[in-house]
This record gives structure tokens, C-alpha cells and sequence, in this order.
């Protein structure tokens, strides 16, 4: 008796040890996938605490309103919910179907720009100087009404082409609103449509996309999606909040993620956040059962993403304009380090000074002060600097290598670099014993080692030629 | 003494002469050239000029004006013909005319690839605008891989890369796919077999990909000589097929010497070991200064020869041999490759990894030990000796198996025989879904929409139902895993994944091979000896779990070979045939395999020092079989005489099948049943050991009067009595095995009906 087609992949399949026709990689039986995902969140809030922004669609959809599954066709019959049911859930949480058809939902987030989110308001944006963040940035001018906080969820990891964003969120001023928009892709077909709303509506020539990490993630993937579709690509800036944000704060911070970002630095705690790494999942039960619910928490978790990187922008203008002190050291002296580069030196100075007299403030600040003060010729400053870390750090063998330098080029002082010198040798010996047992850094030691030695032959044979 | 001289000397020696079985001496070649053709883009004509080029071999203008009217084309002319100009030209000609224009190069391995672009690179070298060809694999830096994606007018890579790394990240490759002219693919005989079953597949998703994007490239492959080029060209391509074959390239004086080792016990049919005659006659030739390679058929025997030669040719040139196979590292194998070009290395002995166009140099002689399975497998390994001018030698040594003395008795076969033709089969159900997962991944899928099989859309509607795909509300099927489908499909191995190898002599453990898990039940359990560069190892744990077998040098006189115990159950009759005392069959069977005991062999003597038990895990297979069923009641043997011809009959049948099909004799297993569980009658199997099948058993099924009359040809052509190892095995000194053995064939030929009918309509098709 003949198996069918099926009946004989099945059975090929198990037997290679495939249990089931996901990829590789995901071990266990067959079990009944899908619903496992499924929370037990009734009526669950808004993502953020009551400090945060709070959902107000902007009207009410009529339920009666949802009967726009009448004359599409295709093959529904053997849809696992039927299509009102599916858009019902949608429609209660503020979704509305995308021109015809209903494979792409819409949805606005009105917040009034008073709304205080962390320790901001939206309208921040609008008052603060974003011209020095626009620098750092390497964006030009940035204007609040062009701002596009961007940011998706994907059902998968990295840049394949099966890898699909299904959930778009854009906030922007409108008026004396921050509005985000949320496209959610209820049905792959609809995928072109939503790309083509974006492009329209939102990724104009003249648009700003600011995202955090999206320079690596969101945005090629985006490009990706509409070279798939053959759609052209915008031709708006993008800024990505995350290098600015790790030269700020990596060591504060450890991780610079936007979840550490916002507890650290920007006073947002989340409540019943949905882990982002679960949002495929959700969305796979989705595709299988239609009910909405089990989406909700990934719409909150993604609304909740740009409305960060809002207030995030905002305080970043803020330090860089010099309207809110740095925090730390590291800070400081990031901001310094901006401001040298754009030679703006009394600024750059004046944040030196400040990570230098931060109370977490250590020799990389100095060491950085010192070589700024260095370029710029302040030799006085450099000198007291070098000579204030080498008392501090018993072990620093660079300050005094720059000390010799100077006595030896600057002053003419050719004892005094023969002893700066030999004072660094006998630092860098130190440290080369107490390394001795890693190979790789004792070896960089003696290599320090043989240029002091060299150095001090110069010096030497200097001073006895000049005599 | 030269080779000529040497050749003379031989023809002198009674000794030698007398185990000859056919000397074929081919007259030296010349050349039949054609004008440059005028049309070519008067840069790369001049590019040409310059590297000494006036006129091309006619095989190659014939190629440039098929390519030229669009056919997708195929060339098929012998090694060293100048195949590489066929491709190289066209594209070329298309990119000096339109710089958007692009090109895929095709190659089966890495080193092949890094032989063809430095040969691309020279002759674009003397052209006066750029043409940028890059290679992308494994090793291409990531910082230069976007800008092969942008500007590379040819992309140089290999399926695998294709498969994995190109074809899932199509979006990035948006120029290339757009403008895509040609797909070039060298060595098109390769993809054979599950490889070229998995490579046919990417090739749809590529093809896929290209209409997505508004391209429609031609092919151009290259192929060594095979029966039925175009239908593996269109097999692999889905396009009809243009086939170039008549070479005009000259060749030298070339002798082509079939030797058979003397009987040394007539009775059994046992004859001298082939490897100790390759023994011999290789030192022989790199004493002389001869450059020689020798091909074998397993590792182990690389190592085991190399071990031989390096012992007895003088010590100056000790230095001078090596052994090259699969599983050594690749610095170790580019290393020996240019010893090779260079005539630094004399003698190398090798499995068929050198086979392929890995650029060697031309050698003088070349020693086939044993039958390599294919004669297009034979011709291009004695192609590796002698190429434009000068006398080569190709030397085929037989063995004392069925094929070989056959091929010894029938010289016609390997000489001027047609070559086999090269199978594949795309249509493997494990091997098709898994690319129609791929192929979702990259592209939505229609429901209307056919990717090689009429079934595409209950396939796709099974992965929906598994939840792999979903499918949309306009009835296209969407990839649904946050996991890319291409990193579990590998196209080299089965389902699985390698085995490395690890060897722990020194303190710092470092790898030193791999191999797949199928044959890492017979090759890897513990306690197996594992030879690499002549020197044994022990195999001290296998951890099948992580892939890893941990190995230590030791120091012994022994190999090991190990037994497989197989249980077969028929899952399914697909189709069946033959009425009277015979029933041919053909179905899906399930195969459970288990390695038992190993035997410990001893260098040079081959005795057998002893055993020791094997403890892993039992391997299933589910494949496909042909069996053919006799009516016991119209044969009145008892149980021992059925189970002679049985066992008779399937080592014979299944050599027959191997050189019927062109595949490895490890492509096809036997099964026998005296009475087999399903009714009780005496039954015997041929199934694919590879999980679906590859088409082979379903081949036999279809020509099995074909197999059958070699099958008798080899026992009935065999100079022994009762049967011998030669013609139907080891057998258990049954006097009348022979005999029992013939009657079962001569029944099933006999029998009148269905086969003989399918037989004939099979032509028509």
C-alpha cells in the first residue's frame, strides 16, 4: 500500500533525526508549538509606569467598523480564526487597516510633547540646541519637525533575506504632539504596501532616522526589504544614537543596550517588558491563531523603544550644547574629546577640567588632559599634570617617558631626561616581572624596555658630546 | 632512463609481458585551430595576442559561437584542452561591451578556484580596462567582501558558498543579480550523485533569484567526458543544453597498459594484491626519475602505499613522495599541489581528490589501482599524465574484484567504450524539501509556482502545516523560523555533520582531518587505527555527540577494518515487474546498520592478527531499494544453496550495478534473505546508502536486463571453476556456486513479460 508524498518525507525526516521540519539546532520532539507562547496577560497596560507616556488612541475605533474583509478573495476558508476576529483584536488596540486590503495595520500614539517620560519631556526636543549633537551625530542640521525615531521587530537574526521586520515604529512631532506610528505587517503579502507608506509618509528626502543600533541592524535590513521589492531606497540621513551613547557611557554602563541606557541614564524603568528576543515567537503565534492579545506586549515594547530614543537624543543635545553637566569622568571626558575634534579647545579644556576634577575622575582623564594641553603647546600644564600622575601611579611608566621627552627636546635639560628616563626603567622592569607569567604582555613590557634603552643611550651620548 | 626507454624495456621482459592484458599505444595529435573569431571585443583579442595567442583549438570557437547565439553550452573535451578559454572568452567579450554586465563562476572546491582566477587574472592582466574577478568563500576577509559585492564583474565561488552564504543574502548581491549574463560551471561532472542532486537545487534557487531580479543568465559548463552531457547539463540547469565535444587540442604519444596481477591460487581466483604491483611498479618509476602519481581508492590506502614507495626508492628521493588525500588540512595540500607543479615532489599517491582540475602540472605516468568506479573516472586520472606533447603512460592495475577483471577481459570498455553517463537526482524528497525551506527563506513562494517537482505545492503546503512556512492571505508561502534554513543543509555529507579529528600526541592538541559520521562508525570507533601521512593513529574516544574523535600517534604493523551488521524492512512497493519465478521490485526500505567487530590487518602480509568488538550506536537509514523475489516453490534448492547463489548473486549484481550506474560501489549495499521475513521467500536488495536515494537502486530496477546480462557476462567471463572471489566473492567453497549463481541469472532473463517490454519502451524515452 503506497504512503503518500507526506506520509514518506515524514517518515524521512525522522529518520534522519529530524523531529520535526524546523531547522537544526532546536532540539526536542514534535510538541504543539505555538500555543506555549501564549501569556497570561489579561488586559495588559501600557508597557511604561505611570511616569511614562500613557496609550491614547486617537479615536476610538467603532467596532461595527471592521466588516473589511468582504471582497479581497483568496484562499481564507481554511484560515484558523476567521479575518474579522483577527482584525476585532487588532481594532481594540488602535489599529487600523492600511488602505485596502488588510495585511498591513496602522496605528498612531499620540503624546502630548508636555509628557514626561524618564527624567524629560518630549518637548525637550524642540527647546534644547541639537546643533552640537548634530556634529557628533555627523548629521547635518537637525531639525525637531524632521526628527524619525525608527526602530523594528523581525522575526529573525541578522541580515538574510527571509529575515522579515513585521512591526515598524516611527515617532516624529507632529504639532505639538510626539506621534508614533506603528505599522504592523498582519500578513507578509501586505509587505510592499507597508515599505511604500513608510517611504511615502515618513522616510522623505528631507527626513533625520535616528535609531539606536540601527546602522548595523534596522536600517540595511530596511534596505534589504525594499531591494527585495524592488522599491527604491530613501534618500534621508540616519543617525545612530548608539556610538555617541557607548563613547558616553560603556564604562558606566557595562552593556550599551537601550534597556541599560534607559535605567542608567535615562530614568525610564519598564514594567512587564517583553524580552525583544521573544517577539518572533509571538508573532509566529500570531500568523497560527489571529488573536491579538499575544501581540500586545510586543506593540508596547516597540512604541516604547522610540519613544526612548526620543528623550535619549534630548539628553544627549543637552550634554553636548553644555545645558546639562556630565555625570562621570568617562563622560566628560568623551564630551572633551568632541570638542577638541571640533576644535573648540576652551570647551574642550573646560570638560577636561571637569572629568579631571570628577571624583571617579583617573589617569585616563589626566593622561587625555595632558596630551590635549600637549597638542596645544600649554607645556606649564602638561608638566604639572605628568609629574601629578606619575606621584599618583607608582607604576605609570608614560608620563615619564613624556617628562624625559620634554627635558630632552624643550628644556635641554639633558639630567634631567637621563633621569626621567632611567626612573621609567625601572618602572618598566617592575611591571615586566610582575607580567612575567602572561608571555604576550611581558613581551610588549621589554619592547617598552629596549626603546627606554635606546632613549637613554641617545641622551647620553648627547650629553657627552655637548659636554 | 626516460619513460620511452623504460616502456621498451618492459615490451623485452617476458615477465612483464605476460600479465599485460592489452597495451594501447594512441598516436600523437595535432591540432585543428580556427581563426580568433572577429566579433570578440578587439581588447581582448590584442589580451589574447599578448599572451601568445593567435588561433584557438576548434573546440573553442565552436563553443564561442553556441555561447554567442545564447545557448547554454556544455564542453566536453579531454583534460588540458584549453576548456578554460571557453568561458573565460565569452565573458569576458560580455563585460568589455557592457561594463554592467556580470558573471558567476562555478567551481567544486577552493583550490580549483584559486587555479582558474590567477589564470583569469593574466589574461585580463594585458587588457587596457579593468575586468574585476574575485574570489568569495570562506576565506575572503569580510572588510572586501561588500566591495566583490558592488564592483566584482566575476564573482568566483563554490555551491557551498552559493548555498549558504550568496543565495540567503540575495538583497546584497542586487548588481550581481541584476545584470547577471553568464553562469559559468567548471568541472560539471562532479555534481553527481547526492552532491549534484543538492547542487541542481541551489542551482533552481539561483535561477529563482535571477528572474526575481529581471536576469536570465546562460550556462557554460565544463565537463570531462561522460556519456550523456546534455542531459546532465539540463539536469543540473533546468536549461536546454548545446554540447561542444569534438577536441581540437593536440596530445602526445600516450600508452595505455592494462595490467592483471598473476594468479597465486587459481582455485580461488585470489591473484596478487594490486597494491603491492603499484608498490612495484611505482618505485620503479620514481627510481627512474619518472614523475608518477598513483591513484587508489581509499585513505587508508594513500597512506599505505605512501608508506611503501617512501620505503623502498633510495633515500635521496624519500623526500620526494608524498600521499595527498581529503581530510588533510588545505595548507598541507597547496603545499604538495605546487611541490607538484614545480617537480619538486616526483611521486605522489592519491585518492580521487586529485582527480579534478587541481592544477598539478602534467605528471608522465599515472597507475589506476583497482577500477575507480567510472571511465570517465579513469580517463581523467590517466589525464593527469602526459598532456600537449611526450609520451605518457597510463597504467590500470587491476584487482581481483568482478569489475576490474571484467574491465581486464573487456579492454574495449574503459578504452573506447562510451563513458558512463553522470546521474543525479534533484529530486531526492529529503534533498528537494530541504532547498524548497532555502529557496522560501530567499523568495516567497507562489502556489502556482514549480521549483523542479509537480508536487511543489503539496510540499510547500506540508512545511505550512508544520509551521516552517506560513501562507499568506494571497496564497504565497512565507519562510516563518527566526532561524536561516541553509545553515542545517550541508551539501557535501548526508544529513549530518563531520567528524574532526583530533590528535593528542603532542601537548597541544591540533586537528588533523575530518570525515563523515557514516563513516565514522567503521573508521573512527575506538581502537580503530586512523592513518595520516603514513603514520598511525589510535582512535581513543569518538564522541559522535560533539563530532570529535580524539586520536594518539602509536606505533604499530597493523590497519583496521570493521563489519557493518544491517537489518532491511520494505517500507513501501513504488513499482514492481516480471511475473514468473522472478518478481522485480522497487520501493522505499528502511536500513538499520550497526558496526560489530573489527579486524586488525597487518602491513605487507594482510593477515588477520585479530579483533575486538565495536560499541556504538545502531545507524537507520530510510532509502530506496530494488529487490528481486524467486518463487522457492519452483526451484528445489535447500536453504545453503539458496543462500550461495544469494550472496553470490548480490556481490556480482552489485558490482554490474556500479558500473552500470557510474557510482561508487559504497554508493550501492546489499541485502540478502534466504527467506525474507515479509513472505517467506528468498530475496535479495540493492538500496543507496543515502538517506531518500540517489536514483541508483530505481536505475537498476529500470535496466535490470542490462545489469543482469553484465552481471553474467562477469561470472560467465571469469577463468575460475566454481566461483571466486573475482566474479561472486568470498564465497564459502561451494562447488557449485558458479553454477547456482548463472541459474538464478539466466532465470530472470528468461523470464518473458513486462521486462523485456519496459526494456524496449525505455528506448523510446
Amino acid at each position: 500500500m503506497a504512503r503518500s508524498l507526506l506520509e514518506r518525507l515524514a517518515a524521512l525526516e525522522a529518520s534522519v533525526g529530524r523531529q520535526r521540519t524546523t531547522p537544526a539546532g532546536e532540539p526536542g520532539p514534535a510538541s504543539a508549538p505555538g500555543h506555549e507562547f501564549h501569556p497570561a496577560v489579561p488586559g495588559a497596560g501600557p508597557a511604561s509606569d505611570a511616569s511614562g507616556p500613557s496609550r491614547e488612541p486617537a479615536d476610538e475605533p467603532p467596532p461595527g467598523a471592521l466588516g473589511m474583509d468582504g471582497g479581497t478573495g483568496g484562499p481564507r476558508d481554511d484560515r484558523p480564526q476567521p479575518l474579522d476576529s483577527r482584525g476585532r483584536g487588532l481594532a481594540l488596540l488602535g489599529f487600523r487597516p492600511l488602505a485596502e486590503g488588510d495585511s498591513v495595520w496602522h496605528r498612531v500614539l499620540r503624546y502630548d510633547l508636555l509628557t514626561v517620560h524618564g527624567r524629560r519631556r518630549f518637548a525637550d526636543l524642540l527647546s534644547t540646541d541639537l546643533s552640537a549633537a548634530a556634529r557628533a551625530l555627523k548629521v547635518e542640521a537637525v531639525d525637531p519637525e524632521r526628527l524619525r525615531f525608527y526602530d523594528t521587530e523581525t522575526t529573525g537574526l541578522g541580515q538574510g533575506a527571509g529575515n522579515v521586520p513585521f512591526l515598524h515604529a516611527l515617532a516624529r512631532v507632529e504639532g505639538d504632539e510626539l506621534a508614533v506610528h506603528q505599522y504592523f505587517l498582519a500578513d507578509h503579502a501586505g509587505e510592499p504596501d507597508l515599505l511604500s507608506a513608510l517611504l511615502t509618509e515618513h522616510l522623505t528626502g528631507d527626513a533625520l532616522v535616528v535609531t539606536f543600533n540601527g546602522k548595523s541592524f534596522d536600517w540595511p535590513l530596511l534596505q534589504s526589504r525594499l531591494s527585495m521589492w524592488r522599491m527604491p531606497r530613501p534618500s534621508c540621513g540616519h543617525a545612530d544614537l548608539i556610538h555617541p551613547a557607548r563613547r558616553l557611557w560603556r564604562r558606566h554602563l557595562g552593556r550599551v543596550a537601550l534597556a541599560e541606557v534607559e535605567a542608567g541614564v535615562l530614568g525610564i524603568r519598564r514594567t512587564d517588558d517583553l524580552p525583544g528576543r521573544e517577539a518572533p515567537a509571538r508573532y509566529f503565534a500570531w500568523l497560527e491563531d489571529g488573536v491579538a492579545d499575544g501581540m500586545e506586549p510586543v506593540f508596547e515594547h516597540n512604541a516604547a523603544d522610540v519613544c526612548s530614543l526620543a528623550v535619549l537624543l534630548a539628553v544627549l543635545a543637552d550634554l553636548l550644547a553644555g545645558r546639562e553637566p556630565a555625570a562621570t569622568a568617562e563622560a566628560w571626558v568623551a564630551l572633551a574629546r568632541w570638542h577638541d575634534d571640533w576644535e573648540a579647545y576652551d570647551l574642550a579644556e573646560r570638560c577636561y577640567e571637569r572629568a579631571a576634577a570628577s571624583p571617579d575622575a583617573d589617569g585616563r582623564a589626566l593622561w587625555l588632559k595632558s596630551l590635549f594641553h600637549k597638542r596645544r603647546g600649554e607645556w606649564e600644564k602638561a608638566l604639572a599634570l605628568w609629574a601629578r600622575i606619575a606621584a599618583a601611579e607608582p607604576l605609570a611608566v608614560p608620563p615619564l617617558v613624556e617628562l624625559a621627552k620634554y627635558a630632552e627636546h624643550r628644556a635641554g635639560d639633558l639630567d634631567a631626561a637621563a633621569r626621567w628616563t632611567q626612573e621609567a626603567q625601572a618602572r618598566a622592569a617592575a611591571q615586566a616581572q610582575a607580567c612575567a607569567a602572561d608571555p604576550a604582555v611581558a613581551r610588549r613590557w621589554h619592547q617598552v624596555l629596549d626603546h627606554l634603552a635606546h632613549r637613554l643611550a641617545r641622551i647620553q651620548r648627547r650629553r657627552a658630546l655637548g659636554g | 632512463m626516460n619513460l620511452a626507454m623504460l616502456l621498451d624495456e618492459w615490451r623485452r621482459t617476458p615477465e612483464v609481458m605476460r600479465h599485460i592484458a592489452h597495451w594501447h599505444v594512441e598516436p600523437a595529435r595535432i591540432a585543428r585551430h580556427r581563426d580568433v573569431p572577429a566579433w570578440l571585443h578587439p581588447d581582448l583579442r590584442r589580451a589574447l595576442a599578448a599572451r601568445g595567442i593567435r588561433q584557438l583549438y576548434a573546440h573553442q570557437a565552436e563553443a564561442l559561437e553556441a555561447i554567442r547565439a545564447g545557448h547554454s553550452t556544455m564542453v566536453v573535451t579531454p583534460t588540458a584542452s584549453g576548456k578554460t578559454l571557453c568561458y573565460n572568452l565569452p565573458v569576458i567579450d560580455a563585460i568589455l561591451k557592457d561594463e554592467a554586465a556580470r558573471a558567476l563562476y562555478l567551481f567544486p572546491t577552493k583550490a580549483l578556484s584559486q587555479d582558474q582566477v590567477a589564470e583569469l587574472h593574466e589574461l585580463c592582466g594585458h587588457l587596457p580596462s579593468p575586468v574585476q574577478s574575485f574570489t568569495y568563500d570562506g576565506d575572503t576577509p569580510l572588510h572586501a567582501r561588500q566591495r566583490i559585492r558592488e564592483a566584482g564583474h566575476i564573482v568566483v565561488t563554490n555551491p557551498d558558498m552559493l548555498h549558504a552564504a550568496i543565495l540567503p543574502h540575495h538583497t546584497k548581491w542586487l548588481r550581481l543579480f541584476e545584470n547577471l549574463r553568464y553562469i559559468v560551471i567548471d568541472e560539471a561532472h562532479i555534481y553527481r550523485g547526492v552532491f549534484g542532486s543538492h547542487v541542481a537545487n541551489v542551482l533552481r534557487r539561483l535561477r529563482r533569484i535571477c528572474e526575481h531580479y529581471g536576469s536570465r543568465p546562460a550556462f557554460i559548463l565544463c565537463s570531462a567526458t561522460i556519456a550523456n552531457p546534455e542531459e546532465l547539463g539540463h539536469l543540473l540547469t533546468g536549461e536546454a543544453i548545446t554540447v561542444v565535444d569534438r577536441s581540437g587540442a593536440p596530445s602526445g604519444e600516450r600508452h595505455t597498459v592494462l595490467y592483471n596481477p598473476p594468479l597465486v591460487q587459481p582455485e580461488l581466483g585470489l591473484r596478487r594484491s594490486s597494491i603491492t604491483e603499484a608498490r612495484r611498479f611505482g618505485t620503479r618509476l620514481v627510481r627512474e626519475g619518472i614523475s608518477t602519481i598513483a591513484f587508489v581508492k581509499t585513505r587508508t590506502q594513500v597512506e599505505l602505499l605512501t608508506t611503501y614507495w617512501k620505503a623502498d626508492v633510495p633515500e635521496r628521493l624519500r623526500h620526494r613522495v608524498f600521499g595527498y588525500r581529503g581530510g588533510y588540512l588545505p595548507n598541507e595540500r597547496r603545499e604538495i599541489e605546487r611541490g607538484l607543479r614545480e617537480g619538486r615532489i616526483l611521486g605522489v599517491v592519491s585518492t580521487n581528490a586529485l582527480e579534478l582540475g587541481v592544477d598539478i602540472g602534467s605528471l608522465e605516468a599515472a597507475i589506476t589501482v583497482g577500477y575507480p568506479g567510472t571511465v570517465a573516472s579513469f580517463r581523467q586520472q590517466s589525464g593527469r599524465a602526459g598532456r600537449r606533447q611526450g609520451v605518457s603512460l597510463a597504467l590500470f592495475i587491476a584487482n581481483a574484484s568482478a569489475i576490474d577483471q571484467y574491465i581486464v577481459q573487456h579492454p574495449e570498455h574503459i578504452l573506447q567504450g562510451a563513458p558512463e553517463a553522470a546521474r543525479l537526482y534533484p529530486e531526492n524528497l529529503l534533498i528537494l524539501t530541504d532547498h524548497l525551506k532555502c529557496a522560501a527563506y530567499e523568495l516567497p513562494f507562489s502556489p502556482d509556482e514549480r521549483f523542479g517537482v509537480e508536487t511543489t505545492e503539496e510540499l510547500l503546503s506540508y512545511l505550512a502545516q508544520h509551521r516552517v512556512l506560513h501562507q499568506g492571505r494571497d496564497g504565497r508561502f512565507f519562510w516563518m523560523a527566526d532561524a536561516l534554513p541553509s545553515h542545517s543543509v550541508s551539501l557535501r555529507s548526508a544529513a549530518q555533520d563531520n567528524v574532526v579529528i583530533i590528535d593528542q600526541t603532542e601537548a597541544r592538541p591540533r586537528v588533523i582531518g575530518e570525515t563523515d559520521r557514516f563513516s565514522a562508525l567503521t573508521t573512527l570507533h575506538e581502537e580503530a587505527i586512523y592513518l595520516h601521512q603514513s603514520r598511525p593513529h589510535q582512535v581513543e574516544r569518538l564522541d559522535l555527540e560533539n563530532g570529535k574523535a580524539y586520536v594518539r600517534q602509536v606505533d604499530v604493523d597493523y590497519y583496521t577494518d570493521a563489519e557493518l551488521a544491517v537489518r532491511l524492512q520494505v517500507l513501501d512497493v513504488l513499482d514492481e515487474r516480471g511475473t514468473g519465478a522472478a518478481r522485480h521490485q522497487t520501493g522505499e526500505v528502511m536500513v538499520n546498520a550497526v558496526p560489530t567487530l573489527f579486524k586488525k590487518i597487518k602491513f605487507d602480509t594482510h593477515e588477520n592478527l585479530g579483533w575486538g568488538r565495536i560499541h556504538l550506536p545502531e545507524a537507520e537509514l530510510h532509502t530506496v531499494g530494488y529487490w528481486c523475489r524467486w518463487d522457492r516453490r519452483g526451484i528445489p534448492w535447500d536453504n545453503e544453496r539458496w543462500e550461495t547463489a544469494l550472496i553470490g548473486l548480490a556481490h556480482v549484481l552489485r558490482h554490474a550495478s556500479a558500473l552500470h550506474c557510474m557510482c561508487a560501489l559504497s554508493d550501492l549495499h546489499w541485502a540478502a534473505e534466504v527467506r525474507d521475513p515479509l513472505d517467506g521467500q528468498p530475496t535479495l536488495y540493492l538500496y543507496d546508502a543515502y538517506p531518500g536515494g540517489v536514483g541508483l537502486a530505481d536505475r537498476v530496477f529500470r535496466d535490470v536486463d542490462e545489469v543482469l546480462s553484465i552481471a553474467r557476462e562477469m561470472v560467465k567471463g571469469c577463468r575460475c571453476e566454481a566461483g571466486c572471489p573475482a566474479c561472486i566473492g568470498p564465497g564459502r567453497g561451494d562447488e557449485d556456486a558458479k553454477a547456482l549463481v548463472l541459474a538464478l541469472v539466466e532465470m530472470c532473463l528468461a523470464d518473458p513479460g513486462p521486462a523485456q517490454a519496459a526494456a524496449a519502451m525505455k528506448g523510446g524515452v
